[in-house]
């Protein structure tokens, strides 16, 4: 890892929507670097020959018919959301976009 | 065939530049239920109406796929000349953002179920596509009421089928008919109503320009097209836009890899956010759902469930039924009016008058019933009394306009077509002794008529036939009612001195 | 009567079955012995005694009128606290589901409910199941049985003391790198997770979803068996279970011959060069099994080396996904945060999840990120190919792998807890199994050498969907040996 590593904690706290601390990061930083250091063991070895499976179980394909299932009474639906409006869920105003 | 030059032309500077489009539509899959749940849905249903576990993003919960929302995807697949992969894989797009119940999109990232395939457009040019996909929709942010956005999560898991094209397209005609063509195919198989107020058929356009000759440029995205109209001008727009902003040579005006929404009421496209951030999706296969094998069977069952597609019905009606291009255009330009055209000629009816009465009367019923062409199946009148009415005319048992009177009669009340001709009185008139009344009748006070029918012109009768087959009740046989006319005029004495 | 806490799952439903005690008394003796216990171990996250006494209530009435007793009537159950069960509380160990309560229930907890099992209460584990040790619950630790300054290994560190200490006969919990063969290990218990697939993972909220698996733990094989005879098989709520029926309970007709069957020990796992307690505890084990007629055979898992970080890579990725859902929208914590939404999920996120779980988020973002994906994610799905195609070979010369669960026995509390590299290799001997999505299982083979006594596991791997073969061998094992008998010396605590 060449970048420095709070810059990379900071980075990639933001793109998975984690709120760090100061301390938090350098901690973090120092933990992620360690662990990624181990972990290089893996630039061994030669996997050119190999698929990007997904594990190496390959369940029998399952689907299901179109029928229709009983949905959530609206009140279960909203029953945890810690905000709501009539029934919706209420979260502060944004503009649109994924941003 | 030579390609029509789609170049345009600057008015600044009379340049040339090459507009260079791709179009991404994404589509509503027609199923009863949603893409990984059971859960129905209907647009316009009250909020969070529609959900369960799996399309709310419950802890622990997990997606299956729906089979018949596969069955579509393939079907449209074929349906537009594409390979359908016999491997494919559900990945997970992973954003943030308040409509997406688990925090990722289950997509087709890099093994989409379909590659290639197309639609040749009438001008020669070929739009390829690069890709379908399946995926899920979001559910709904809404942004204009009050001090917060409201979430409504109806609409998330419903499938949804995105179409990538590659960037085959030269101008904003090319595009709206690319859109109609394919518009026309997803309906015809089946696959979605491609509503768009209703947001089924939902498109993003990419668009760059640049010089005869010269490499392509920074292409822009848009977003938010909800009408092919929107779609055709926000592409004119946008060409307009770049090319003004190449031609100020100020490269601080350049166009910027960046999405851009169309305003509908400005006609005008503008940037979506200040700065754009490059995404970062962090694409993965999705761990819940097996890879998707569609085997020949399966392929087999889905394009027996094909019909014929519009070009393809087009061609049988010119050669089969004679009809003329632009009768067949029009026939086959929505699916149900194709079909019960065909329902007609089915049971009995011939094809040529079948299609004069539906192009006359029946397209005209659906547009004063503002029901739009789409729904033409739900008139209140089979094709066999169709088919009938088209008989009783073509032999002569009544007249052209009592059968319009006895098709609106039959379709108000449901009875049958030869209860209605006897109860209405309908039936044709050949009378002599009557029809010479009526024609008496109405050559009083014709002078200026019989005059020039006297001098010649046969033309002017046909002011005669209409106050005839008025006081017919629309019943008097016309050809006996021409003759019967002529023969008077020629018995009444000319005028003295006229 | 025999007393409960004796008894196993299978013994308890057949005294139930048979009117020798009624599932009310029998959910009351459980809750007299978490009464007694659960302070100072810290099993329970909570409990559901109402929804406890009146199922009880309802299975002696349905018994009453002479209706069928199920396969697990009046027996009390635990579930770890990540799996869903309407009416309970699952909070995942976590602040960020704090007060939760699942809307539906799970499909193997529905099945449970079905048989007549009686779930009390929702167990303590390391935060949406990262972890080894119980030390990174949000809300406390629990405790070794055999030693409270011990950790009682994790994840599902409280479902595996209940039932090393005998509050329950029958307990859940997941295993993804060996959650419940680990803690199985170091609690003195057996601990099996089945293929990948075996158990519908619907109402399990995921961590690694194509590593996690429901697990049972008990105090003998055949409550194992009990109890995947009743969870597992096809569900149509789950497209990667397997489309097999449940695995039936084996008919123990030569149960104590191993004749015919080989093992293969890597050399990976017990080097002979280990002179430790655990490596030779395990090597009296093997000499048991070889005793009992099964051939044993040196073998090799070239790639067990690359497994920690091959698992580590692939499960913190699918975590960093499976762990967006948690936003403050739908439920769960909310952290408003500087008023715009994003803020609001950052300050939510920030705020909800303890620092291991953030630490793994991070990890499993930045595999996935752009310019990383292919060097550290992809490389590690095609590693873990290698990892499986060892077993694969392995398996082309022999039934099962033998060697052990753990490392070491149970570690002190707060021994490693600043370490996280030292944590993950605790994991060094389940990951392979779980990589390649085998079934294996943890079953007692003895203690360690020191003071306090501290228990230690044999594991047991076999080929793909060879649930069943495991579960025999283990059971041979168990009958022939007096281990699995061992109970921890606990000093109970007058009734409240």
């Amino acid at each position: 890892m060449s970048e420095p590593r709070i810059q990379t904690v900071r980075r990639i706290a933001a793109l998975a929507r984690l709120e760090v601390g100061e301390e938090e990061a350098r901690g973090l930083g120092e933990t992620f670097e360690r662990i990624l250091g181990h972990f290089q063991v893996l630039a061994r070895l030669d996997v050119s020959a190999l698929e990007d499976e997904v594990g190496p179980i390959r369940p029998a394909e399952q689907r299901r018919a179109d029928r229709p299932a009983l949905s959530f009474p609206v009140e279960l639906a909203l029953r945890g959301a810690p905000a709501r409006e009539d029934d919706f869920y209420r979260v502060p105003k944004t503009v649109g976009g994924e941003e | 065939m030579k390609l029509v030059d789609s170049a345009y032309v600057s008015p600044k500077t009379g340049k040339r530049w090459i507009p260079v489009i791709g179009l991404e539509v994404h589509c509503q899959l027609k199923t009863r239920t949603k893409l990984f749940c059971g859960c129905e849905y209907t647009f316009g249903a009250s909020p969070n109406s529609l959900t369960c576990p799996v399309c709310t993003g419950q802890p622990g919960a997990l997606p299956v796929l729906n089979e018949e929302a596969l069955a579509l995807a393939v079907r449209t697949a074929q349906a537009l000349g594409a390979e359908v992969a016999s491997e494919s894989r559900f990945d997970r797009k992973n954003y943030f953002y308040c409509d997406l119940p688990k925090g990722y999109q289950i997509s087709q990232f890099d093994r989409p179920y379909c590659k290639g395939g197309g639609i040749a457009l009438a001008n020669g040019r070929f739009v390829r596509l690069a890709r379908i996909h399946m995926e899920e929709d979001a559910g709904k942010a809404i942004h204009d009421r009050g001090d917060a956005t409201l979430v409504d999560l109806n609409r998330a898991g419903v499938p949804l089928i995105e179409s990538v094209t590659e960037a085959d397209i030269q101008s904003a005609a090319d595009a709206q008919e690319y859109l109609a063509a394919l518009k026309e195919i997803l309906q015809y198989t089946g696959a979605s109503d491609c509503d768009m107020e209703k947001g089924s058929l939902r498109c993003d356009v990419n668009i760059s320009v640049h010089p005869p000759g010269e490499p392509w440029r920074t292409k822009v995205e848009i977003k938010n097209l909800n009408s092919f109209r929107y779609v055709g001008a926000a592409i004119e727009h946008e060409i307009a836009r770049q090319v003004a902003a190449y031609e100020s040579e100020d490269p601080s005006r350049y166009p910027v890899q960046e999405t851009r929404l169309y305003d509908p009421q400005r006609g005008e496209t503008r940037s979506m956010r200040g700065k754009e951030s490059a995404h970062d999706y962090r694409y993965m296969p999705d761990p819940d759902l097996p890879l998707v094998h569609v085997d020949a069977a399966f392929l087999e069952r889905q394009r027996a469930h094909l019909p014929e597609l519009p070009a393809a019905r087009r061609e049988r009606y010119e050669k089969q039924y004679g009809l003329t291009p632009t009768d067949a255009g029009v026939l086959t330009s929505e699916r149900a009016v194709a079909d019960f055209f065909e329902a007609v000629v089915r049971a009995g009816g011939r094809a040529k008058e079948a299609s004069n009465w539906i192009q006359n009367e029946l397209l005209r019923w659906v547009g004063d019933q503002e029901l739009g062409l789409e729904r033409f199946d739900e008139l209140q009148l089979r094709p066999s009394e169709l088919a009938e009415v088209v008989d009783l005319v073509e032999r002569g048992t009544i007249q052209n306009q009592a059968g319009r009177k006895l098709l609106r009669e039959m379709a108000k009340s449901g009875r049958p077509a030869k209860v209605l001709v006897q109860e209405l009185g309908l039936e044709q008139v050949q009378d002599a002794g009557r029809i010479e009344e009526w024609c008496r009748a109405a050559l009083v006070g014709k002078e200026k008529v019989i005059a020039d029918v006297r001098a010649g012109k046969e033309a002017a009768l046909n002011a005669l036939l209409g106050p005839v087959l008025k006081l017919s009740g629309g019943k008097a046989n016309v050809q006996l009612v021409r003759e019967t006319l002529k023969r008077l005029i020629a018995e009444t004495e000319p005028p003295l001195n006229p | 009567m025999r007393p409960y806490t004796e008894l196993d799952a299978s013994a308890l439903r057949e005294e139930v079955a048979a009117g020798h005690r009624s599932a009310v008394q029998t959910v009351e003796e459980c809750f007299a012995r978490i009464d007694a216990l659960d302070a100072q171990l810290g099993v329970f996250l909570s409990t559901e005694r109402a929804l406890a006494r009146s199922r009880a209530a309802q299975i002696d009435a349905q018994l009453a009128r002479g209706e069928p007793a199920g396969p697990l009537c009046g027996v009390p159950v635990a579930l770890k606290a990540n799996m869903c069960l309407e009416g309970f509380e699952a909070n995942c160990g976590s602040r960020m589901l704090a007060g939760w309560r699942a809307p539906y229930s799970a499909t193997f907890a529905q099945r449970l409910l079905d048989a007549g099992a009686i779930p009390v209460g929702m167990t303590n584990m390391d935060e949406f199941a990262m972890g080894s040790s119980s030390e990174n619950s949000a809300f406390h630790v629990s405790r070794n049985p055999w030693s409270r300054e011990h950790t009682p290994g994790g994840s599902s560190s409280g479902s595996a003391v209940a039932v090393a200490a005998g509050l329950v006969p029958l307990a859940f919990g997941s295993d993804t790198g060996g959650s419940v063969r680990q803690p199985a290990a170091l609690c003195g218990i057996h601990g099996f997770k089945p293929s990948w697939g075996r158990v519908s993972r619907y109402g399990l909220i995921a961590f690694g979803s194509s590593l996690d698996q429901v697990s049972p733990f008990a105090r003998s094989t055949r409550d194992l068996e009990l109890a995947m005879g009743v969870i597992s098989g096809r569900d149509e709520r789950d497209a990667t279970c397997m489309d097999e029926n449940a695995l039936q309970p084996i008919v123990p007709d030569d149960e104590r011959s191993l004749a015919g069957v080989s093992i293969g020990v890597p050399r990976e796992y017990l080097p002979d060069s280990d002179t430790g307690e655990v490596a030779q505890c395990v090597r009296a084990a093997l000499e048991s099994l070889r005793a009992l007629g099964a051939e044993l055979r040196e073998i090799s898992l070239p790639h067990t080396a690359y497994a920690i970080p091959t698992y580590y890579v692939i499960a913190t990725a699918e975590a960093s996904s499976n762990l967006a859902r948690y936003d403050g929208v739908r439920y769960g914590l909310r952290v408003e945060g500087s008023g715009s939404l994003q803020s609001m999920f950052a300050a939510t996120r920030g705020a909800g999840f303890g620092a291991e779980v953030k630490r793994r988020i991070l990890l499993g973002t930045y595999v996935l990120s752009e310019g990383y994906h292919d060097e550290w994610y992809g490389r590690a799905l095609k590693v873990r190919t290698l990892v499986a195609r060892d077993f694969e070979q392995a398996f082309e010369e022999v039934d099962l792998v033998a060697g052990p669960t753990s490392p070491t026995t149970a570690f002190r509390l707060g021994e490693r807890a600043a370490d996280p590299v030292a944590m993950y290799q605790a994991d060094v001997l389940t990951v392979p199994a779980s990589l390649a999505g085998l079934p294996a299982i943890s079953t007692p083979c003895g203690f360690g050498a020191g003071t306090p006594r501290l228990p230690i596991g044999l594991q047991l791997v076999g080929p793909a969907r060879s649930d069943a073969r495991v579960l025999r061998v283990a059971r041979a094992f168990e009958a022939a040996t007096a281990h699995s008998k061992e109970r921890p010396p606990l000093a109970l605590e007058p009734a409240r």
